[in-house]
């Protein structure tokens, strides 16, 4: 029994690192047929929203909703081709993406996020 | 009856024409006015922030950029000087960049201010105004056709790119000057620039070359060809990016996104004489 235990334990190990991998990777914004998907894992956040150069850095056009955990937050956005400029704004606050195609310096001392249609 | 209707068409006229004259739109600015009041910028400052955009219009430069630079301040809370300074900043490299598309008598894009507008971004990102002369010349050989100005600002925004990637400029100019002649779009030469980017320590290491990725170009290659073809070793490329990313396809495990990449320790010296 405690052999079997030793083997799960690295396995059971392996499989929540796979699977953090994943869930990291799919925080970067999605192209889909709906438009981009904007993602972000906030799990104590009240209100998030999604503000960039496509909606003149508004931070009510945008609010993305939780998901049934409220963990993570989506927003779709329908974009023309291009970059997009862009940050998630977290309960009032300026939260640079956690992963986006590129970064690039606000000139206000943060970072945005880019996002590319093509 | 006909006069007061001539002359409210007159007036309306003159109101559109004063409005559109400076390049700000009238909602735009209204816009702006209204959130610097919302955020409890004093009128003057507020008004200031318009100064920029008006003397950019009134050149003939772009001026959505630098009405949406201000908007971004205002809406993070930025003070308004900081504001005039950046705007001030980027209203000067869409001038350069605007000056430099003349002087290189370039050939008109069919959205003449999308060229300026990512010229001046290569000039922000640190590029020199001799830098982008020199990819015209290499770019352009003596006695052909002028180059499309949109060609040009796409080689040089990838090439800003791949210069903050501290990585020689000669050689990210060869790699643009072979972009540009196999007729690779802007959006192209950007992923061009962005992936080597993404990849900077594997070309300062001597794992990836901009040499090999010139000749992959020179064999006619496309950027989803090129990097598709290193992304089993690469770090993962987000969605957004890929060309092919037209449909939703589910994510798969990813290595964490450069810049993050550790640094490497030190391998120990191995002991002698086993």
């Amino acid at each position: 029994m405690s052999s079997l235990l030793s083997l799960l334990r690295p396995l059971c190990l392996l499989c929540l690192v796979v699977s953090a991998c994943a869930a990291r990777a799919s925080l970067a914004p999605l192209v889909t047929a709906d438009g981009v998907r904007f993602q972000v894992e906030q799990p104590a956040a009240r209100t998030v929203a999604v503000a960039g150069t496509f909606n003149g850095w508004s931070i009510t056009s945008h609010p993305m909703r939780p998901d049934a955990s409220r963990r993570r937050w989506t927003a779709t956005v329908s974009l023309p081709p291009g970059e997009h400029l862009f940050m998630y704004v977290v309960d009032g606050s300026w939260v640079t993406p956690p992963q986006a195609a590129d970064y690039v310096d606000d000139g206000f001392g943060a970072r945005n996020g880019v996002v590319v249609v093509p | 009856m006909t006069t007061g209707l001539a002359a409210l068409a007159l007036a309306l006229l003159l109101i559109a024409a004063s409005a559109f004259a400076q390049g700000v739109p009238a909602s735009e600015r209204e816009t702006i006015l209204r959130l610097a009041a919302d955020r409890g910028v004093a009128a003057d400052d507020a008004g200031a922030l318009l100064r920029p955009l008006d003397d950019a219009g009134a050149k003939g430069l772009p001026v959505a950029p630098l009405a949406n630079k201000v908007r971004e301040g205002l809406a993070k809370g930025v003070d308004p000087k900081r504001i005039d300074t950046v705007v001030r900043q980027m209203a000067g490299h869409l001038s350069t960049a605007d000056a430099l598309i003349r002087e290189l008598n370039l050939a008109a894009a069919p959205a003449p201010d999308e060229p300026v507008v990512l010229l001046a971004d290569a000039l922000a990102g640190g590029l020199s105004a001799d830098e982008v002369r020199e990819l015209r010349r290499q770019a352009q050989p003596a006695g052909a056709p002028p180059l499309p100005s949109d060609s040009l600002a796409g080689a040089a925004k990838g090439l800003s790119l791949i210069k903050s990637a501290s990585l020689p400029p000669g050689e990210g100019t060869a790699v643009m000057v072979e972009a540009v002649r196999h007729g690779y779009r802007s959006q192209e030469m950007l992923e061009v620039g962005r992936q080597v980017k993404r990849r900077e320590r594997d070309y300062r290491d001597g794992h990836a070359s901009l040499r090999a990725l010139r000749d992959a170009i020179a064999r006619g290659e496309r950027p989803e060809q090129i990097f598709t073809a290193t992304r089993a070793a690469d770090v993962e490329r987000p969605a957004a990016t890929r060309p092919d990313a037209a449909t939703e396809r589910p994510t798969r495990p990813a290595r964490p996104e450069v810049p993050a990449r550790p640094e490497r320790p030190q391998r120990p010296e191995r002991p002698q004489g086993r």
